[in-house]
This record gives structure tokens, sequence and C-alpha cells, in this order.
């Protein structure tokens, strides 16, 4: 990579710089007119509307510190689409209802559908030793139950988010007999897929994960116990650490005279600062099974002395994965179908990044009806 | 280039900076702990020289967390350094769209995506991620040593350690595993189709009540 600049580049490059005294004067003059007008509205907003994950629900069921939760229907017509959601241990359930006027779970209610969520609560010392199994063959096992039972059915769908959809995927080929569809978003599955095609930006977390030594990820488990939050919460921030700066100077003053805009930032970043730790038996085998190994697609997962074969996944899977996702990259999401039982593969790509699928306004216009016709078509239901 | 940046910052740290004479204090540590170990002992202070020599260990552990942070600090201002070639480039694309760049806010929106990208790319390089692979060990290694000394504290005095904890609550987290398959077993040789049935409130509990 030459580093030299060429004068040609430099000319070229300073002709597209416009600024005149009248346009810095205007800055000038607006940037403390923003600020002012956002001090006001920052001390003027009330708890109410700084409120996240409003949707009203009830909680039918709980075990150690998860919950699972029944939204009550917004609308008069039924479908009896039992539809139970799994978000990641790594950020809470609420992203996915964050803004009233742009939650996912409303969108799902508001077309008939019956909605359940799992809440996997904030691990503290005492789940140390609770491992991938203990959530899947557990929790998420007790909970399908509970759900089929509320609902009176055999079967149901399962959505999985990020992690979360690891999850669900390892739930799906274990006990593919409860499950009627599983929709993955946001889902790593082929964990060395961005070795195989890199995208540039992107996939820090595969990249750290793999340079480690399987002793350092035990070394580093044995040293912290739990991984705890806001260990996370920085290494998601270092995945890009100017866009992070430009978030809280100059993205941030250029919406401090739009309320709606401040409190949209607000409400992600009380999400943000409420992450829970990961159980440490969980982040050994998530980093050493996972990210080092790649387990999950070469069918040698093993939960609880059974083996995770994903072409034990016959139901109809959708697989829903962001365009510009430096998260979770594309070629760790997409392309799995082929390695499914099942004869029933859809893909659906979103514009946006790994938390714009569920907040991005675009997104969001994709993402929901993507999912409810989708659901509705394989539940019998009417388009 | 940003490899070699990145290389330079950390030559200069691992061989210039003072290493507070690792070995000699090593050597002198060894000596006194071979002739007055057991006399020591004797009086009582076996605690006091482990948490002594853990001391150290932190202390060296402190000192290697520094160089890795150092390392990994020249991968990020490499980054910087890249940064200036990045903006040029895009305000030529911008210029070669017959587009204008008016604002000093937008100017500064060049400068930020063009920094982000040469940091991408820095932190991405070999020199980046072993870098970071470098910090994470050295964390843990700190942390470790850190958990040891308190651990020492605790035990000299009878507390309970966090080790102990962790040793209790894996005990607690096989027994629920065994509960959960007993439970299973039960429930299935029982009614194989019975599922869990919730309460009157519409609530159920699992194998921990807390409704």
């Amino acid at each position: 990579m030459t580093t030299s600049v060429s004068p040609s580049e430099i000319n070229r490059a300073m002709a597209a710089i416009r600024i005149t005294p009248e346009s810095v004067i205007r800055e000038a003059n607006d940037v403390p007119r923003k600020i002012w007008h956002g001090i006001s509205a920052l001390a003027n907003f009330s708890e109410e509307e700084l409120a996240i994950a409003t949707t009203p629900k009830q909680e039918i069921y709980r075990d150690d510190m998860m919950r699972l939760y029944r939204y009550l229907p917004t609308v008069e017509h039924d479908l009896g689409i039992p539809v139970l959601i799994v978000y990641a241990l790594v950020g809470r359930y609420q992203m996915i209802d964050l803004e009233q006027d742009r939650s996912f779970v409303r969108k799902l209610l508001d077309a008939g559908l019956t909605v359940y969520m799992v809440d996997w609560g904030l691990p503290t010392r005492a789940q140390r030793w609770t491992s991938i199994d203990d959530y899947v063959s557990g929790y998420l096992d007790d909970c399908v139950d509970v759900v089929r039972t509320h609902e009176g059915v055999d079967t149901i769908n399962l959505l999985g988010i990020c992690q979360g959809g690891v999850f669900s995927t390892c739930y799906a080929a274990l006990f593919s007999d409860k499950l009627r569809t599983l929709t993955l978003a946001i889902t790593p599955l082929d964990f060395h897929g961005d070795a195989h095609c890199p995208q540039p930006g992107t996939a820090y977390m595969n990249l750290w994960a793999r340079g480690l030594t399987g002793e350092d990820i035990d070394r580093y488990i044995a040293a912290h116990g739990n991984v705890a939050g806001d260990s996370l919460g920085l290494s998601f921030l270092m995945m890009d650490p100017v866009a992070n700066v430009d978030k809280y100077t100059v993205d941030l003053v250029s919406i401090l005279d739009d309320d709606r805009k401040l409190l949209n930032f607000l409400h992600m970043e009380r999400w943000l600062a409420d992450r829970p730790s990961t159980p440490g038996e969980v982040a050994r085998q998530w980093l050493k099974d996972l990210y080092q190994d790649n387990k999950l697609v070469k069918n040698e997962l093993v939960l609880g002395g059974r083996t995770v074969d994903l072409r034990n996944i016959t139901m109809p899977v959708l697989n829903v994965y962001a365009e510009g996702d430096v998260v979770v990259p594309n070629s760790t999401t997409r392309g799995v179908g082929p390695r499914l039982g099942t004869s029933d593969y859809t893909e659906l790509g979103v514009p946006g990044g790994h938390i714009g699928t569920f907040v991005g306004g675009k997104a969001q216009r994709i993402l929901g009806p993507g999912i409810i016709d989708w659901l509705k078509a394989r539940n019998g239901a009417q388009q | 280039m940003l490899i070699t940046s990145a290389d330079r910052v950390l030559q200069f740290a691992e061989g210039y900076l003072p290493k507070f004479g690792r070995t000699e204090a090593n050597s002198l540590q060894t000596g006194v702990d071979r002739v007055f170990g057991a006399f020591a002992d004797a009086l009582g202070l076996t605690a006091t020289r482990a948490m002594f020599d853990n001391l150290r260990a932190l202390a060296e552990a402190e000192f290697e967390w520094q160089l890795a942070l150092a390392g990994y600090l020249g991968v990020a201002g490499s980054a910087v350094g890249d940064a200036p070639r990045l903006a040029v480039a895009r305000l030529g694309e911008v210029s070669k769209k017959g587009e204008t760049i008016d604002s000093p806010l937008a100017l500064a929106r060049i400068w930020t995506s063009a920094l982000a990208q040469a940091m991408h790319s820095a932190m991405q390089s070999d020199g980046g991620v072993a870098a970071t692979e470098r910090l994470v060990r050295v964390t843990t290694e700190r942390q470790l040593r850190l958990a040891n000394l308190v651990a020492l504290a605790a035990d000299s005095v009878g507390m309970t350690t966090r080790r102990d904890l962790d040793e209790a609550y894996r005990e607690i987290q096989l027994l629920k595993r065994e509960m959960r398959s007993l439970r299973r077993d039960r429930a299935t040789k029982a009614a194989p189709t019975k599922r869990k049935q919730p309460s009157a409130n519409g609530s159920t509990t699992g194998t921990r009540e807390h409704a």
C-alpha cells in the first residue's frame, strides 16, 4: 500500500471543498442552537418517553433467571400461529421492541400472530457453569413445551436471533418434532465462512477468536468466571471505534434539535447499557467449539451427549441476514441451505447492519412483512 | 506500512523501555528463598511469602500489560497516519462526481469515515490481530494473578474465595442437570405426551420456583 498522494489528487480533493466563511458562520451559529435545544430536551423527556419494550406482556413461566413472556394480542383476529422468539445472551430481548412505532413484536401482533418471548435474564456468578446444553435442552425446551401446552398444539414456530438463532438451530436439530418452522435472523452458522470469503471491515470477532489458542480461552474464563457485560460491550465498541466516536460527537450534534431522533438515540443507549454477562461455560463453548472449531456446520457439536446434526432440521427454514452486517458477516450466515435436512429453505436480505435489522426504518419495511408472509404461508393462513 | 509502524512502536517498547531489572530481581528472590525459606515458614510466614511472590508476579503482569497496550495503541496510531490519504481519495471521488462539501461538519464526516476505514484495515491486519491477541493474553494473566493474590489474602483470614464459590456452583449446576433428567424420565414414563400444565393464573414454574 502506498501512502504518497500526488499533487493532482490533492488538487482534485481541494476542488471538492467549497466551505465559505458564510457556511462556517452558519454552522457555528447552528451547532450551539442545536446543543441548547438538546440540553433542554434531554432534561424534559419523561420516564415514559424514555421507556423501552413497552408492548404489554404477561409472564407465563420462569426458571432461575429466565422468564417466558406472552405478549397480549393487539388485534381481534387470531391466526393461530404461535411464535416463540429467542434472543441472544449478549444483549437483552428489548432490542426487538425498542421503539413503539418500529417494534418488530408489535408488527407480528398486529398481523394476528401469537408472540412469546424468552428473556434469558441477567446471569450471575451462580450461572458460571450453565452450558449451551442447559440453555438449549433445558430452558428452551421447557419454554417450547409451555408454549405448546398454552396453545394446545404439538408444534410451534421458533424464531432465533443472532446467538439465539444458534441456540434455536441446535434446538431444531435435537427436537425437530416440536417445531413447525424455524426462522433465523442475523445468525452465525458457518463460523469460518469469513475465512473463505473475506469482507474487509467485518468479522473482527472471528479473527480474534481464531487467533487465540484453546488454552488462552480456558485461562480467560478461569480468570474472569463469566464474561462481564461491560467487557462484551467494549468488544463491540472496539469493532468500530471511530464510528463510536462519531456517534457521540458529530452524529449526536446533528440530531440534538430533533426530539424524535434524540429519543431513539436514548432508547438505544438504554438498551446498550443493560448488557448481561455471559456464563463462563457458555462463553468457553461458544469461542472454542464454534468460533475456533466451527463444529456446528460440521455436525460435530455435542450437547448433553447428543450430536447436533443439521440434517435433522427438516422443518421449513427462513434465514434472514443483514446486508451490511459487520458483527455477523453474510459469509457466516448465508448458504447453509444444502447442509440442512429441509427442502424448504429461504433466505431474506434486509438493508443495514446487525442491530439495524430490528431498529432501522428501511430494514423494518422488509423484515416484518417478509417474516409474517413466510410464516403465514407455512402455517396454512391466507396471505 | 501499517504493520511496519506498529512493529516499530512495539520494538521500541520491548527493547528500550526499562524492565525493572526483572532477571536480577528474580535471581535475588530465588537466592533469598533458598536460604531463608524454611526458616520463614517455621516462623509462620508462609502466607506472607506467597503473597509477596504473587505481588511481584502481579507487578510483572502489569508491566507486560503496559507493553501490550502500547503495541495495540501503536497499531491504532498507524491508522491515523494512513487516514489523510484515504480522506484525499474520498474527496477526490466527491469532486469527480461534480459534488461539493460546503459544511465543516460534512468535512468532518469525510475525515472520520476515512479514519474508520484505516482503522479497520489496521486492526484486521496480521499485526493488528496479533496485538489484540497479546492484549487479551496479558489482560488474562494480570487478572489471574490479581485473583491469586486476593484468594491468598482471603484464605489467610479464613474467608471464602471465588474458587470455593465456583466449586459450590459447579455442584449445584450438576445437581440441577440431574434433577432435570430425572424429571423428564419420570414425565416420559408416566405419560409420553403429557406436558407441563399452566397454573390457574396462567403461570407455570420450572425446577426452581420463584413466582
